[in-house]
């Protein structure tokens, strides 16, 4: 759960038809943003719901980093105001589609940011982008061999030899 | 030793950044992994996923979804893998028959029935290949069938062999997710009026090799069998009937009411005789909007007399009643009367644009097509014999296709002959305007395009451009449509004693149309191979075509 902080509605100008939101990153950077935008998150979504329960507005605090963070505002921004199907709770769970041209140029990006922005997502309850971020993680180690994708994502063989040659691996393809 | 080098790589991996994902995150990128299409062996790479760590084991273990697309061709020991892995979950049985699955695997496929959603089991190429054992794994395929099927949605199984199988209701008819039904060369399993509700595809198609066998109709549907389970479907869009009834003899039974299919898109019935395909259609009340296909088998004995009557029958229908719902009529036609595959189809339709047909408008928006599947025989015997019993067949031959192939040409040398009868049989060559070729080297379309060159024979080809040769009597003028289906254009042909890619050749047959003022409008490449990656050979038709279209599929192979 985030820690949520009381704000002062000067620095978070909350009233009229724009309203924002105060996000704080675990590096402390203190983000406005409209909240049209952070709508895509049905995290962001249901706190902000919260607010109007209690009629007070506070800072978000988020446990990830103002760098991950700001690419996943670029995201939401980008699709501000379009239906995206992966966002549509209502909607049956889309198949494998492609990923989105502009998706494929934003997650251009190194394998720990793209791991980092993965689980932001997943976090903030982003369907889309997660579905994207699955589908690049997918293309870096399709096709790849065993020691490839350890390498690639950076973990061990930590199989014991028994473990190695146990039935459920026995299906090797 | 092992274990604790085991253990410390385990704790390593802990911290990894992959390994901080949750499960569900993992298990969505490895979804991602399987290919959307499984050919063995290659594309089950992604299975090694599971082998990288002990984490990444775990969570494809449990991620039932994964294992859901049981493919039969993987084989007995992957297909038992996925169905234990598959752990109860909604899974699909997919895949052509793969010769070596054994009667207890197949039980055992059978058995997860209660959890299947999706059966697609074909083997129609592959059926040759097949041993006893094979036939007797199929049979106890069908016997697992007989049992509920609580959430299968659609079935599709096609076989090249009918054999026989107990009868047996199928899914203890129960299958209340049932909405597609797909069977060809099938149609042994005895059913019940009960068996499927509120279908919304139905389909039972027997090829023509098997309805002259003796047996082959024992535990077929009977017509009013059929008729009871559409009362039951209101909701089917599409019905595909062929062949399945046998020949019926006794009295029609009077009790049937009309079954209405208000919501049916797609209709195609094939009855062993017309009188059964006219009491069918009877029984049916379709929206007019629908496409209603009568396809009926014709063989060798067919004559002017055979002809005049199906058409005196369907005249109604023909001449465009309004209240009679129509789309079109295929007669199928086994010229060598060896019972095994068509050889001819006539079609009489209300859309002119059927593939590799030569199409002739016999009444305004009513088209007569023929079909082969070869041009060896044009056939043109019994095109003319049609043709005389159809009082208003002097309409306009609209459209010509041709699938020609290589060896067509190479037997006979005069490839042009082929064009020559078809355009006898009507007599109106020149009003020719549309014309595909399809599954050819190339040389077809250089007939379709009016003998500019001129078959000599063994391949080799001359130019001619003298209106007078005989060659030239094909030309046709109102040709401004061309569709050119799966041609090599690097390929080279020998023209005047050289050898000529074929892409330069066609080039030359463009600007030959264009100095007898009959260029095309439209040019269609549909399937083609291209002599480079960017097609810039098109480039020099520019002016010469009026507008050049590429389908998606088209490709290049520059090498």
């Amino acid at each position: 759960m985030p820690t949520i902080v009381s704000v002062d509605d000067s620095t978070v100008p909350g009233e009229g038809s724009s309203r924002l939101l105060l996000l704080v990153s675990s590096d402390n950077k203190h983000i406005v943003v409209e909240e049209d935008i952070m709508s895509r998150s049905r995290f962001i979504s249901k706190q902000v719901e919260g607010f109007e329960a209690t009629s007070q507005r506070h800072a978000i605090l988020l446990p990830f980093s103002s760098f991950v963070l700001n690419k996943v505002i670029e995201y939401c921004s980008h699709y501000r105001g379009y239906y995206l199907l992966e966002d549509d709770p209502d909607a049956a769970p889309p198949g494998r589609s492609p990923v989105r041209e502009w998706d494929q140029e934003f997650l251009d990006v190194d394998r720990n940011m793209l791991l980092r922005i993965i689980k932001a997502a997943h976090y903030l309850e982003i369907k889309s982008l997660v579905g994207s971020c699955a589908r690049a993680i997918a293309d870096m180690i399709r096709g790849k061999t065993t020691e490839e994708m350890r390498e690639i994502l950076g973990v061990e063989n930590d199989f014991t030899p028994e473990e190695e040659h146990s039935p459920s691996s026995k299906c090797t393809g | 030793m092992y274990t604790a080098i085991s253990y410390a790589k385990l704790r390593r991996n802990a911290i990894a950044l992959i390994s901080r994902l949750p499960p569900e995150i993992l298990s969505r990128v490895f979804y991602f992994c399987v290919p959307e299409t499984h050919a063995f062996p290659a594309d089950i790479q992604w299975i090694k996923v599971s082998h990288v760590c002990t984490r990444w084991r775990e969570v494809a273990l449990n991620s039932t979804h994964l294992w859901s697309e049981v493919h039969l061709q993987w084989g007995e020991d992957w297909v038992g893998e996925m169905l234990s892995r598959s752990k109860g979950t909604p899974i699909v049985i997919i895949g052509s028959w793969r010769a070596g699955l054994t009667r207890r695997k197949v039980a055992d496929i059978a058995k997860h029935l209660p959890h299947t959603r999706k059966i697609e089991i074909g083997n129609y190429y592959e059926w040759n290949r097949a041993s006893p054992d094979d036939h007797d794994a199929i049979r106890h395929l069908c016997i697992g069938l007989n049992a509920p099927a609580p959430i299968l949605e659609s079935i599709s199984l096609a076989f090249n062999q009918v054999s026989v199988y107990n009868p047996f209701p199928l899914f203890k008819n129960s299958a209340p997710q049932l909405r597609a039904i797909h069977f060809l060369n099938f149609t042994r399993f005895p059913w019940t009026p009960r068996f499927a509700t509120n279908l919304v595809q139905l389909e039972i198609i027997l090829s023509l090799k098997f309805t002259h066998r003796e047996g082959t109709h024992r535990f077929s549907p009977s017509i009013d069998e059929v008729l009871d389970v559409l009362r039951y479907s209101p909701t089917l869009e599409d019905l595909t009937l062929v062949r399945c009834f046998g020949p019926f003899h006794g009295a029609r039974r009077s009790d049937h009411h009309v079954v209405n299919l208000p919501h049916l898109t797609h209709c195609t019935l094939g009855m062993l005789n017309l009188s059964d395909s006219l009491y069918m259609i009877k029984q049916l009340l379709i929206p007019t909007s629908a496409e209603l296909r009568i396809v009926l088998d014709i063989d060798h004995t067919v004559g002017d007399a055979t002809f005049s009557t199906i058409f005196s029958s369907l005249s109604e229908r023909i001449t465009g009643t309004e209240d009679l719902p129509f789309y079109d009529v295929v007669f199928r036609y086994d010229s060598d009367d060896d019972h095994y595959d068509e050889d001819l189809e006539l079609v009489i339709s209300r859309a002119p644009n059927r593939h590799c047909d030569t199409v002739m408008e016999i009444q305004p928006g009513l088209f007569l097509s023929l079909c082969t599947g070869g041009t060896r025989e044009p056939h043109a015997e019994l095109i003319k014999s049609a043709m005389r019993t159809l009082p208003d067949a002097m309409g306009t031959l609209c459209q010509i296709g041709m699938s020609m192939d290589r060896d067509t040409f190479r037997e006979r040398s005069d490839a042009a002959l082929c064009v020559q009868d078809w355009l006898d049989a009507f007599g109106l060559k020149t009003d020719v305007h549309s014309v595909f070729t399809d599954r050819n080297d190339g040389t077809s379309f250089c007939v379709a395009l009016g003998m500019c060159v001129e078959a000599e024979g063994d391949g080799v080809w001359q130019f001619t451009e003298d209106t007078d040769a005989p060659a030239t009597q094909y030309f046709l003028p109102k040709l401004s449509s061309l569709t050119l289906y799966d041609v090599h254009f690097m390929e080279t042909v020998q023209v005047d004693g050289y050898e000529l890619p074929l892409y330069v050749l066609f080039e030359i047959c463009m600007k030959a149309r264009q100095r007898a003022n009959s260029p095309l409008d439209t040019l269609y490449l549909v399937s083609c191979r291209a002599p480079d990656a960017d097609w810039g050979w098109l480039e020099s038709l520019k002016g010469v075509v009026g507008t050049i279209e590429l389908s998606k599929d088209n490709f290049s192979d520059p090498d």
